[in-house]
């Protein structure tokens, strides 16, 4: 019994460490430089950003609803 | 057997040490690239003006709390989820109900459109996602035409279809999400790593197909729940919300969090996040029922918006980015 709990523990902690080595190899880069590209690409699509750059209200589908009248 | 587990037990030791060296050399090499903060960085971008956004359109027809929510790729149509069992159809512009379902089971906690428009998927309780082909014909029980496509061994917490309507992604309670194909309703892949409920997920903007399955990356600094991710537009990092009520975003590529969106006066925990279209903007629906608007690069907070009278619970941007659409335990949904 306990030999088993243990058998489970090690596979476990064997694939905990699997896991963390993959982790360690990643690639990363800077903060600096990722930061950077994070800015560029708001910098870049800010003026297609309608929440940013606000819609004129005659293109605004959300405008509030004029009242029609039918007669 | 003595001996065995004498073996066994050093072998589990060694392991241990291992993992903690590891651990400690993941730290250093993550800590070594924190050169500078973001909003470091983007201290000579000009600041956002004020804003001012309002509610244009309030969607009253739930009958208990609005749980989860999606657009339709025609920027126009939401699909909600309440925990009254129902799934409904908006046309957000008119505010006009189009389609509404009853699930047989209450608490639909996902739900999401299709991105042909045609049909909507949902899930909660039941452990299930089922996806209902949405019909012109008004007279047509849509229940008919359920297709149960994915089987958790618990509770759905949300659910996302990828590029196509043939594939739909799912997350659950029981720890995994799953990759299901919508007609066979197989399982094509199951994604483990989590050690606990898995409570959101999210598609990278380009993402094509997801074949390892493999935990490449995992961040932990928040200090409680994270009930919500959204990738950043350009898919190189994403934002979570948490119950420690911050937002924080993680770069991918960088491996870290690069920036934390939180302030003293702000208790409660964040429910919900999505980006605008640029990624300027970081919209968090909170459980003091207010949204916060936080500029992504410098850290502030732009613009606080009341409305609701419950905790928001769901809220995402359109897919032009002309408005935002959030959901709350008030039973309404607001655009």
């Amino acid at each position: 019994m306990s030999n088993n709990n243990a058998s489970n523990n090690l596979i476990i902690a064997q694939r905990a460490v699997k896991q963390l080595r993959l982790e360690a190899s990643f690639p990363r880069i800077k903060v600096s430089q990722a930061a950077a590209e994070l800015r560029n690409f708001c910098l870049q699509n800010a003026s297609k950003d309608p929440l940013l750059v606000g819609v004129p209200s005659s293109d605004n589908p959300f405008r509030p609803p004029k009242s029609c009248s039918l007669f | 057997m003595a001996t065995q587990e004498v073996q066994l037990n050093e072998t589990l030791a060694h392991l241990k040490t291992e993992s903690e060296t590891l651990k400690s050399k993941l730290e250093e090499e993550r800590a070594k690239l924190h050169d500078v903060e973001l909003h470091q960085v983007a201290e000579k971008v000009e600041g956002l003006g004020q804003f001012v956004m309002k509610t244009r359109r309030t969607l009253k027809g739930h009958g208990n709390k609005v749980l989860c929510m999606d657009w339709c790729k025609d920027k126009r149509r939401i699909v909600s989820s309440s925990q009254d069992g129902k799934v409904i159809v908006w046309d957000a512009f008119t505010t006009n109900k189009e389609h509404a379902v009853t699930m047989p089971c209450t608490w639909v906690m996902a739900c999401a459109y299709a991105p042909s428009g045609c049909a909507v998927a949902c899930g909660g309780l039941d452990n299930k996602c089922s996806v209902y082909p949405l019909s012109l014909d008004k007279n047509e029980n849509l229940a008919a035409k359920k297709k149960s496509v994915a089987m958790h061994t618990n509770y759905l917490s949300a659910c996302s279809f990828t590029n196509s309507d043939m594939q739909i992604l799912t997350s659950s309670g029981d720890g995994t999400c799953a990759l299901w194909d919508v007609e066979s309703g197989q399982l094509l892949q199951s994604f483990h790593g989590h050690a606990a409920d898995v409570l959101c997920l999210d598609l990278a903007p380009s993402e094509t197909g997801n074949t390892f399955g493999q935990c490449i990356q995992s961040f932990e600094t928040h200090e409680s729940d994270i009930n919500s991710v959204r990738y950043y537009p350009s898919g190189d990092a994403f934002a979570s919300g948490s119950d420690d009520a911050t937002c924080r975003l993680y770069d991918l590529r960088a491996d870290r969090e690069v920036a934390i969106y939180s302030k003293e006066s702000i208790i409660f925990g964040v429910s919900s996040v999505d980006f605008s279209l640029s990624g300027r903007l970081l919209f968090g629906g909170y459980n003091d029922y207010t949204i916060n608007v936080w500029d992504v690069l410098k850290g502030t907070r732009v613009s606080i918006l009341f409305g609701h009278e419950n905790r928001v619970s769901t809220l995402r941007v359109s897919p032009d980015g002309t408005a935002f659409s959030t959901g709350s335990w008030d039973h309404t949904l607001r655009v």
